[in-house]
This record gives structure tokens, C-alpha cells and sequence, in this order.
């Protein structure tokens, strides 16, 4: 037993001579600074969302330059009338259906209005529809699937209105809608609103249904915390990160239900303008005059794609499974 | 319902010093193979100022005592008989709102885990915050922070004004254990219910929050009760002692009584299944398992397991006998000893 003693700490004696001789007092000292921290838990900060943007952007790189399309794109729109010295809406017959060239640089339209200011205003339209119904219907769908996850004796009713919504062909329940209430641009937000919540409402319901079970949630309500704010305070932050990956996602969706509404007439209405409007105004046009289709499609196929890889690339930085 | 026998418990019934009186609690859980009676006639008592241990192993009720006493029971849980008194009110038929108004402020409650029981996405300074606003209507958030950073140094956390505003996975278990101690007590609870506080810690850490919870028990006169399956802690930190199993109260009665005095083979097997540094024999385990909650075997609902099992053991079930004054065992083998 004495001699097992003595080998064991002349072995720990040669392992301490060997680090001596192998590390710096200074590299010691860091070692041991370093094990203490372990120790004392303080653990590495955790990504706050612009990190993790900033990291995304950096491994990602199509969603950074889709980043950057996108706010170009944005700033034009708001800054249309500084881009431009033609008036969106004015006719000019004299110079209709003309080629892309220096003066027209996407061509003119069969009543001679600049393509590209046309774009750029009807650009207006298309991203409020893309926002502002996204938003509506996101808001909607995170308290109603909030509440049916959490309440549960709601949950059934909540859950059969968002089925009926998404088995109904969205496109129909929207154009009835429009029909219904008139074409403008406020209708068709409403419209939009009306069929978007049901996905939103789905994907929270399903986070809620895991969140309430956490001990965090228990321990809220061992507090005596109300429902309500147990809902808001401690279960929405936690759905966060996949709400602003959601949004990314929907707000294409929503600009091409409105380039379809338009499209079929029950959108934005002449002589306002909007990409979906302009595509479906160039139809007679397809063939001799390419541009009136090419143009606008281009934007709105620019504008969506950019928001998808936006999207996927967010996902990605925010999801901790998806890292390598 | 049982009358207290000698004069002494009578007496101080009568000057109604029990904080918490559970009697005859039922809890069962209608599940679809069949009901399962978690908590099966519990009755605890639980004075003002007591630390009180409850003891047993994984499934034997245990918690769901807790969790019906703090009215957290999920479906298909449900309290379906017996009292539970706090403070003389009547928490059984209270409304949801008005237990809010207790829970938090007058009975709080200390998780296992915890890593999970503090919510991720906010700081931990608010997490408080919260907690001490909803019961303190009128408070001001400054005064409220102010009072947080003053708990937060009262449990013993370092760099209390940093700590404030850092998220829960910044901290160490150890340290969030402390944040959940220092929200359980910022009201100023009566009683205080510890779920297993340190299962999820290591040993050192263990002993500072227990250290640290019988400090702030002794300077604020909150009851605990205690729930563990470490009979270390229960000798410890409590002054009486519940063994459970299986839904009912084995055997109750002090600390040191049950120590000196072990009466229920269960609680024999659990004293002697503890490590013994000077022993060189091997580790006793009870043999078995708990039994099944959808079939419980008929009479005594340990004799499968007992080594002391007689028949009689396997027709009828044992009552509460009494061995000495105040301890009390639910084995025949103290038949003899009279009966409470």
C-alpha cells in the first residue's frame, strides 16, 4: 500500500515538472484563470440577434447580398420621386410602346408612362401589401395561437377556423373579399389579413404547446402570475427567433397574392400602379413589346427571391440545430 | 377525520399555530388505462416557522403533494378529497384568483431543475422584478430593482448589480439556484415548498444552498417544507420528517426520533441504502421496485418488498400506530403499541 502511495505522488511530482517545463508561469497562470471561469460558470455570451445577423452575413453570403438588394431596392421606392423626373400616371401618346433606351430606361408603356417610374411607385404598393397585411395577419395569428395553445379549451375552435382557412383556395377566399368590400388598396390588406393568420396561428399554437410545459412556465404560474402575461411576458419572447424568420417569408407571399389580385383585376386599380398591375396590364402587349412584361416581372421575381434567401439565411443564424 | 390524542397537539391545535394542516388529501389522476391515486389520504402538518422533510423515492407522491398544495397540477390531475388549510383558508375550494393572490406571496416554491425553471429570453433581475411587483402593488420599479439587488446580495450573488441585468444561461446552476431562492423569497412567503433544490447540483454547491436556505428559514421565520429523497438533507436541515411511499404517509414524526428510532421497514431500507464511508460491506438496496400506481398490491402497499412481511401483511392494510408520542408508523409490527 506504501509503495502504491509513493508511486502515485512521484508520478504527480513528474506531471507537475513536466507542465513546468513545458508552459510559461504566464501560460500557467492563463490555464488556471481559464479552468476558474469554467469553474465559476461564467459561460460565453450568448449571440444577440444582430451577431447572429452579423454572422450570417458573413458565412451566408447570397442572404447578404440579398440584404443588400433589398434595402437598395427599399430606398428607391421611398426615394421614387428623387430617382426620376417623369410623373407615374402622366400619358404621353406620342412617345407609347417605346424600346428600352437612355431616356426610357425600361421602355414605355401603351400609353407612354416610363416603365421604370412605374416601378418604382407601383413598388409603393406592392411593399406596403407586402408589410402592412403580413403584419396585421402575423399579430392575429400569434394571439389566437397563443391562446389555443395555451387555453386549451379554445383550442379545437381556434384550430377548425384556421383548417377552414387553409383548405379554402386562398386566392378565392380573397377575391371574394374583394369583391365583397371593393377594390382598393385598404381592402386589399384587409383581404390579405384574412387569409394569412391561419399558418402564423398554427406554427405559435405548436411552440406554445411545448413552451407551457417547461418548468419556467410552472414556475411563473407558482408565482401566481396571470395567464395572460404568462402568455406574453414568457412564452412569445421565447417564439421570437421563428417569427422574424416567419415574417421574412410571408411578406413574398403576400406581394404575389396582390400581383394575382391584380392580375385578375380585383387589386390596386388604374391609374395607380403596382408590379402585379403592370404584369397583367402588359398581357396584349407580350408579344411586340417584351419590356412592358419583362421589367415588372423582374422586380417582383428580384424582390421575393432576395426575401426568401433573407429568410433562409435567417433561419439558419437563429436556429442553433442548422449550425455545423 | 383523526382527534390528536395527547393534550399538547390538542392545545395547540386549539391556538391554531399549524400554518398548514393537509388532512386526508387525495389526488388522482384519471388516466385512460385507469385512476391512478398519486396522493392517497396524505395529512401533513406543517407549523409556523417548521422546516418539515418529505421523503421517499422517484413516484411516490411526493411532489404532487406539493404540486396540489400550490394548485399546479396538470390535467388529468385533480384534487378529489381532503383539506388543505393555509393560514385557515381553505385552499382547495379557492377560486384561481384568489390563490394567485397567495401563490408567489404567501406560499413559494423552489424547483429541481434549475436550468429549465428560469425563463431563457429574459433577465434574471426582471424575472425577480416581476415577481415582487405583482404582489407589491404601488411599488415603483426603481424600488422594486432596488429590492431585487437587495436579495440578490442576500442569497449570496456576487457582483449583485451585474447579475441583475444577465440572462439565466450566463449563471451557473449554483447561482441560479440563488436567483430562485432570492424570487421565492422576495415576498416575504409564510411557507416555502423546496422541490429537490439541490438534486440538480453538485455536492459543494448542495451544502452552501442548504446552508443558505436553513440561514434565510432561521432569520425570517418561513416554514419549509422540504422535498427530497436525500436523507442527508432531511437530517440536516428539518426538524420533522414524512416518509411517503406510494401515494401514503409511511411513517412521520421529529427528525431525530425517526434517526434514533427507525420503526417502518421502508424507512430502514432508505436510512441503510446511504453510502457509509467506514463500512466495508456491501451497498443494501431495497429489492423490488415501486409498485405499479394502477396496481397496487392488495394490504400493505409495501409488503412485496418488506422483509418483514407477514400474511397479514398481504390482506388488510396497516394503520397508524403510534410507537412513542408524536411518531407515528403505518406497519403491523407496531400493532402492539396501540393504535392512534
Amino acid at each position: 500500500m506504501a509503495r502504491f502511495e509513493q508511486a502515485a505522488s512521484l508520478a504527480a511530482r513528474l506531471a507537475v515538472d513536466s507542465v513546468k517545463e513545458r508552459f510559461s508561469p504566464e501560460e500557467r497562470l492563463e490555464a488556471i484563470q481559464r479552468v476558474e471561469e469554467e469553474e465559476l460558470g461564467y459561460m460565453p455570451m450568448p449571440d444577440t440577434l444582430e451577431v447572429k445577423f452579423v454572422n450570417m452575413c458573413r458565412e451566408n453570403k447570397v442572404a447578404a447580398v440579398s440584404a443588400v438588394v433589398l434595402a437598395v431596392m427599399s430606398l428607391a421606392i421611398i426615394f421614387a420621386d428623387k430617382l426620376t423626373v417623369y410623373d407615374p400616371n402622366a400619358i404621353n401618346l406620342v412617345e407609347r410602346l417605346m424600346p428600352p433606351s437612355r431616356t426610357h430606361w425600361c421602355g414605355t408603356d401603351d400609353l407612354g408612362r416610363d416603365i421604370f417610374t412605374r416601378i418604382l411607385y407601383g413598388g409603393r404598393v406592392s411593399l406596403l401589401v407586402g408589410v402592412i397585411p403580413t403584419t396585421i395577419s402575423m399579430a392575429i395569428g400569434i394571439v389566437l395561437g397563443m391562446v389555443s395553445g395555451y387555453i386549451r379549451q379554445l383550442d379545437a375552435v381556434i384550430m377548425r377556423l384556421a383548417d377552414i382557412v387553409l383548405a379554402f383556395p386562398s386566392i378565392v377566399l380573397a377575391m371574394v373579399v374583394m369583391y365583397t368590400l371593393g377594390a382598393t388598396t385598404s381592402n386589399i390588406f384587409i383581404a390579405l389579413s384574412m387569409i394569412g393568420w391561419a399558418g402564423t396561428a398554427r406554427i405559435v399554437r405548436s411552440q406554445t404547446l411545448s413552451l407551457r410545459e417547461q418548468e419556467f412556465v410552472e414556475a411563473a404560474r407558482g408565482m401566481g402570475v396571470k395567464k395572460w402575461t404568462i402568455m406574453f411576458r414568457h412564452i412569445l419572447p421565447n417564439c421570437l427567433p421563428s417569427l422574424i424568420v416567419l415574417f421574412t417569408l410571408n411578406i413574398p407571399d403576400a406581394i404575389l397574392s396582390e400581383a394575382n389580385l391584380s392580375f385578375l383585376g380585383v387589386g390596386t386599380q388604374p391609374p395607380d400602379s403596382s408590379w402585379g398591375l403592370m404584369v397583367s396590364q402588359s398581357r396584349t402587349f407580350a408579344m411586340s413589346s417584351p419590356w412592358m412584361l419583362i421589367f415588372p416581372s423582374l422586380a417582383i421575381l428580384i424582390m421575393v427571391l432576395a426575401l426568401n434567401f433573407l429568410g433562409d439565411g435567417l433561419r439558419d443564424a437563429v436556429d442553433p440545430h442548422m449550425k455545423k | 377525520m383523526r382527534q390528536p390524542r395527547d393534550g399538547e397537539t390538542e392545545r395547540k391545535t386549539m391556538m391554531e399555530e399549524r400554518l398548514l394542516r393537509i388532512r386526508d388529501l387525495r389526488t388522482t389522476f384519471y388516466t385512460r388505462e385507469g385512476e391512478i391515486h398519486a396522493v392517497d389520504g396524505v395529512s401533513i402538518d406543517i407549523d409556523a416557522g417548521e422546516s418539515v422533510g418529505i421523503v421517499g423515492e422517484s413516484g411516490c407522491g411526493k411532489s404532487m403533494t406539493a404540486m396540489s398544495v400550490m394548485g399546479l397540477l396538470k390535467k388529468p390531475g385533480k384534487v378529489d378529497g381532503g383539506q388543505i388549510l393555509f393560514d385557515q383558508q381553505e385552499l382547495t375550494s379557492m377560486t384561481a384568483k384568489d390563490r394567485r393572490k397567495i401563490l408567489g406571496n404567501q406560499i413559494a416554491m423552489i424547483f429541481q431543475e434549475p436550468m429549465t425553471s428560469l425563463n431563457p429570453v429574459t433577465t434574471v433581475g426582471k424575472q425577480v422584478r416581476e415577481a415582487l411587483l405583482l404582489h407589491n402593488k404601488g411599488m415603483t420599479r426603481e424600488e422594486a430593482k432596488k429590492r431585487v439587488i437587495e436579495a440578490f446580495e442576500l442569497v449570496g450573488i456576487p457582483d449583485a448589480q451585474k447579475r441583475y441585468s444577465e440572462y439565466p444561461h450566463q449563471l451557473s446552476g449554483g447561482l441560479r439556484q440563488r436567483v430562485m431562492i432570492a424570487m421565492a423569497m422576495a415576498c416575504g412567503p409564510k411557507l416555502l415548498i423546496a422541490d429537490e433544490p439541490t438534486t440538480a447540483l453538485d455536492v459543494t454547491i448542495e451544502a452552501q444552498i442548504l446552508h443558505l436556505m436553513k440561514q434565510l428559514q432561521e432569520e425570517k421565520g418561513t416554514a419549509v417544507m422540504m422535498i427530497t429523497h436525500n436523507l442527508g438533507v432531511v437530517a440536516q436541515f428539518c426538524a420533522r420528517l414524512y416518509v411517503m411511499y406510494a401515494g401514503k404517509v409511511m411513517e412521520s414524526g421529529t427528525v431525530k426520533e425517526i434517526f434514533k428510532n427507525v420503526c417502518h421497514p421502508y424507512t430502514d431500507g432508505l436510512m441503510r441504502s446511504v453510502p457509509d464511508m467506514e463500512s466495508k460491506e456491501r451497498l443494501y438496496n431495497i429489492r423490488g421496485m415501486v409498485p405499479n400506481m394502477l396496481h397496487l398490491p392488495k394490504g400493505c402497499r409495501f409488503c412485496p418488498r418488506c422483509q418483514h412481511s407477514m400474511p397479514k401483511c398481504f390482506q388488510q392494510e396497516p394503520d397508524l400506530y403510534e410507537p412513542s408520542p408524536g411518531h407515528f408508523v403505518r406497519c403491523f409490527l407496531f400493532e402492539s403499541e396501540g393504535e392512534r
